[in-house]
């Protein structure tokens, strides 16, 4: 390390005249830019001037957005780090080994993985910022902090599509599956990783374009961009397009990348039958994300150009249900692909944490690949309202036939930790109250499939209660427990086991105090996406909104938990778990090498039966820096 | 670590990037972010109202978006021959311009929302209309109006309101009459939702010389 400093300065003092580089995401932001300034003048006032137009039309503000992401990706270092070599030229891009490499384009799935993290962190505050200020909102059945409902329609539009697309699509897949699949099959990178190093810098955009959509003007149709609504919105809902597009181009890279991780970087003697539960879980996701984000994706590239031309695709003379059944045949699966991977975590912890097998290991995968293929069966439950009876019928037994693999995950969680001596420690709880929370999801969720009740309670807040049961209660729950597991080896420290404790229960009864009761304000009358109600309500609504602000504390303390125990907590040693999977056979953190040499697997890794490993050469020793 | 030193010493920039740019620029991008989200009215009048005190002469152009008008402010002389030339640029929606000061308000469940002016600006100003196309109605309450080419459809009831279908125009000619101070104009349509959301601007008269 010391020698490449010297080297570094002497080199600088060589060449006097070498220029300290821009900070990465300055050139991004200045690429940016300019990228729109010069495509948005070239069209708006060049190729497609209209007489009185002002400065940013629709068409302009699009291809202005196009080149100035563009810009951002090139400016952040793509230019040097993938276009450049491949057009043949030697790779300049260097890295310095620091915090820096955090906020720069990088190749390495480590790095990438922990950027994939903080941007669904910044999501998370951001969109959950915007759940305090609805919830604000309704603490009074009176407009009080908005001054229109146009605002708070848009408030819950950002809401919902920056934590749908930027956290429950990214957070365990982008993030941890990034960081971790390579670890975990035994491989030094992933497949592609150029193309991870751009991908990742696409979800920063996407949020500040889905966050700033409301300068361009209001729209009222929530993250499902519903036509004919969204086609009468003004132009903020071409923001929403964009940043989504943005989002799901970034998750579709991913899951290209991760399947071809798992499919082909695994290390010797990983056969099939030895893949880890979250690889598969992964997996499922994968294909899943690899199914239908591109059909979502052309779904809103028609009501983009719906808006922007204007077409009349989804209008009184095209056909408005179309958009509906084009969106929840994506909107659908997009549940399981938020909360598959949640499931794999169960059964990647629970045996760990109770040092027993894992019970029924076959059942789980399964159960996960099984939860993956009948997810695009059920899509147009979320339509009951505009369908005949004979229609319901099939998707209402589809939808009640996807509990049985889900139960399949809470057999073998639930058959692993039985006679276990369960180590009840924070990520521990944190699985448990994932599963209890799913548990009143999921059985919501088979109600819901019920015609008969979905009428009654459509639109309700009983269903917002259910949807955030499974969102939150079972996947930002597992992805705490995620953050917990694996922050021995994350950080190469231990976070605190008694404030780690206090988080998990706090946010546990802070969640099921503001979601709980939102099924009863549901039963009572209290619609979804207004912001004004009946007075009836609003001490019920009142006190709700209490807990909701606890439990936004609760996750902000959390995080500073987090982040405090990252930099000053006791060290921690490269296996504290003792679990059998790869990632822990190795140093914590990794170095730049994950495995020196890549191990080889002769063994599954959920036997708890004896202390042998299941691989044979030791790669414990320190990676070489 | 090897690949950070280039074997042939080619150091064509110097990558050891300065941490204080980088804070620095973050927290000027967030800072006018949020400031663009949640004060991007404020601010636009503050700066219109500084700096925006020469009087308009001749034709000002109005434009109608979904909800705003461009621009959202206007200063005129008592005497001088202005005109405005509306425009509704939105693709789907019905706007109307109302000028005027002072609220009827409606109780609803947002909350008392104004319904229209109290005073209407135009009461027995002459007006010369022309270029109406796309013009759903036009009202012309107190209003002294002559008509160059087609005459749009009238209607009655409310304060002067041209309403203009998608895509449609007006000019409307007057000398400004003898009324200075601050005037509002807005949209009234689909039921005050525009002008709730914020589809309003400020006229300011100054008086004549």
């Amino acid at each position: 390390m010391s020698s490449v400093v010297s080297d570094m300065h002497g080199a600088r003092s060589e060449h006097a005249r070498v220029k300290r580089m821009l900070p990465p995401v300055v050139r991004g932001l200045l690429w940016a830019l300019i990228g729109f300034l010069v495509m948005n003048t070239l069209v708006s006032e060049v190729f497609d001037r209209m007489p009185y137009h002002p400065f940013i039309t629709r068409a302009s503000v699009t291809l202005g957005w196009v080149a100035a992401v563009g810009g951002w990706i090139l400016g952040v270092g793509a230019w040097e780090g993938a276009v450049k070599p491949y057009l043949g030229y030697p790779e300049e891009w260097v890295v310095p080994q620091d915090w820096r490499k955090y906020f720069m384009y990088s190749t390495d799935h480590k790095v990438i993985g922990l950027q994939y993290i903080f941007s669904s962190l910044g999501g998370f505050l951001i969109a959950g910022f915007a759940a305090m200020l609805m919830r604000l909102e309704l603490m009074k059945g009176q407009m009080w902090i908005f001054n229109n409902p146009g605002a708070y329609l848009s408030t819950v539009g950002v809401h919902g599509t920056v934590m749908m697309f930027s956290v429950g699509t990214v957070a365990l897949v982008g993030g941890f599956g990034n960081y971790f699949i390579p670890l975990m099959i035994g491989a030094n990178s992933t497949s592609f990783p150029r193309m991870s190093g751009v991908s990742q810098w696409l979800v920063p955009a996407g949020i500040a374009t889905v966050v700033i959509s409301p300068v361009l003007g209001q729209w009222t149709t929530g993250w499902r961009g519903y036509e004919p609504l969204a086609g009468q919105d003004p132009a903020g809902i071409l923001f929403y397009y964009l940043g989504v597009f943005a989002l799901t181009t970034s998750s579709l890279l991913v899951a290209i990348n991760l399947t071809a991780t798992i499919l082909f970087k695994r290390a010797p003697g990983l056969t099939w039958n030895r893949i880890p539960m979250y690889a598969w879980g992964i997996l499922a996701v994968s294909l899943l994300n690899l199914i239908w984000l591109p059909e979502i994706q052309m779904t809103f590239v028609m009501a983009l150009l719906n808006a922007v031309i204007p077409l009349p695709y989804f209008a009184q003379i095209g056909s408005p249900l179309t958009y509906m059944e084009m969106f929840w045949l994506f909107g659908h699966p997009e549940v399981y692909i938020i909360v598959v991977p949640a499931f794999a975590l169960w059964q990647e912890i629970l045996p760990v944490m109770g040092q027993k097998s894992l019970f029924a290991r076959q059942w789980g995968i399964i159960g996960l690949v099984f939860v993956m293929i009948l997810s695009g069966l059920v899509w147009a439950h979320h339509m009951f309202t505009n369908m005949r009876n004979s229609q319901m019928l099939p998707f209402s037994f589809f939808t009640e036939m996807i509990s049985i693999p889900t139960g399949f995950a809470y057999l073998v969680s639930l058959g692993t930790m039985w006679r276990a001596n369960l180590k009840l420690n924070t990520p521990t709880l944190y699985t448990l109250m994932s599963m209890f929370n799913f548990l009143i999801g999921g059985v919501t969720g088979v109600l819901l499939a019920d015609p008969v009740v979905n009428l009654q309670v459509h639109d309700s807040f009983f269903v917002v209660a259910h949807f955030h049961y499974t969102v939150i209660g079972a996947m930002v729950f597992s992805w705490f427990a995620a953050f917990f597991y694996w922050f021995p080896k994350l950080s190469g420290r231990m976070y605190n086991e008694f404030w780690g404790k206090v988080g998990a229960i706090w946010v546990f009864i802070a969640f099921n105090m503001t979601f709980g009761q939102f099924f009863f304000l549901g039963l009572h009358g209290m619609n979804r996406w207004v912001p004004v109600y009946p007075s009836y309500l609003e001490p019920m609504n009142f006190e709700v909104s209490l807990f909701a602000f606890l439990l936004g504390l609760g996750f902000v303390f959390n995080f500073l938990h987090i982040a405090w125990m990252w930099n000053k907590g006791p060290v921690a040693k490269d296996n504290p778990w003792q679990a059998k999977t790869l990632e822990w056979q190795t140093a914590s953190p990794p170095g730049e090498q994950n495995f020196d040499p890549i191990p080889k697997v002769i063994s599954g890794f959920y036997d708890y039966r004896d202390q042998r490993l299941p691989i044979r050469n030791s790669p414990q020793k320190e990676p070489t820096s | 670590m090897s690949k950070t030193v280039d074997s042939e010493g080619r150091f064509h920039r110097d990558t050891d990037w300065q941490p204080g740019v980088f804070f620095g620029v973050l927290a000027l991008v967030l800072l006018i972010g949020v400031a663009v989200l949640f004060g991007r009215f404020w601010i636009a009048g503050i700066f219109q109202k500084a700096f925006d005190r020469v009087p308009t002469q001749g034709t000002v152009h109005v434009f109608q978006f979904d909800y705003a008008y461009e621009p959202r402010h206007i200063t005129w002389r008592v005497g001088d021959r202005v005109t405005i030339a509306l425009r509704n640029m939105s693709d789907t929606h019905w706007h109307e311009m109302v000028i005027g000061r002072g609220y009827d308000t409606v109780p609803s469940a947002f909350g008392a929302i104004a319904t229209q002016f109290k005073t209407d600006f135009w009461d027995g100003v002459p007006v010369r209309i022309s270029n109406a196309h796309h013009v759903d109605n036009l009202v012309l309450n107190k209003a002294r109006a002559t008509f160059v080419g087609s005459k749009p459809n009238l209607a009655t009831g409310g304060d002067f309101s041209p309403t203009l279908q998608p895509g449609g125009s007006i000019n409307l000619t007057f000398t400004v009459p003898n009324k200075p101070g601050e005037w509002q104009y807005g949209c009234f349509v689909q039921q005050y939702m525009h002008y709730v959301a914020g589809m309003n601007g400020t006229i300011t008269i100054l008086p004549a010389k």
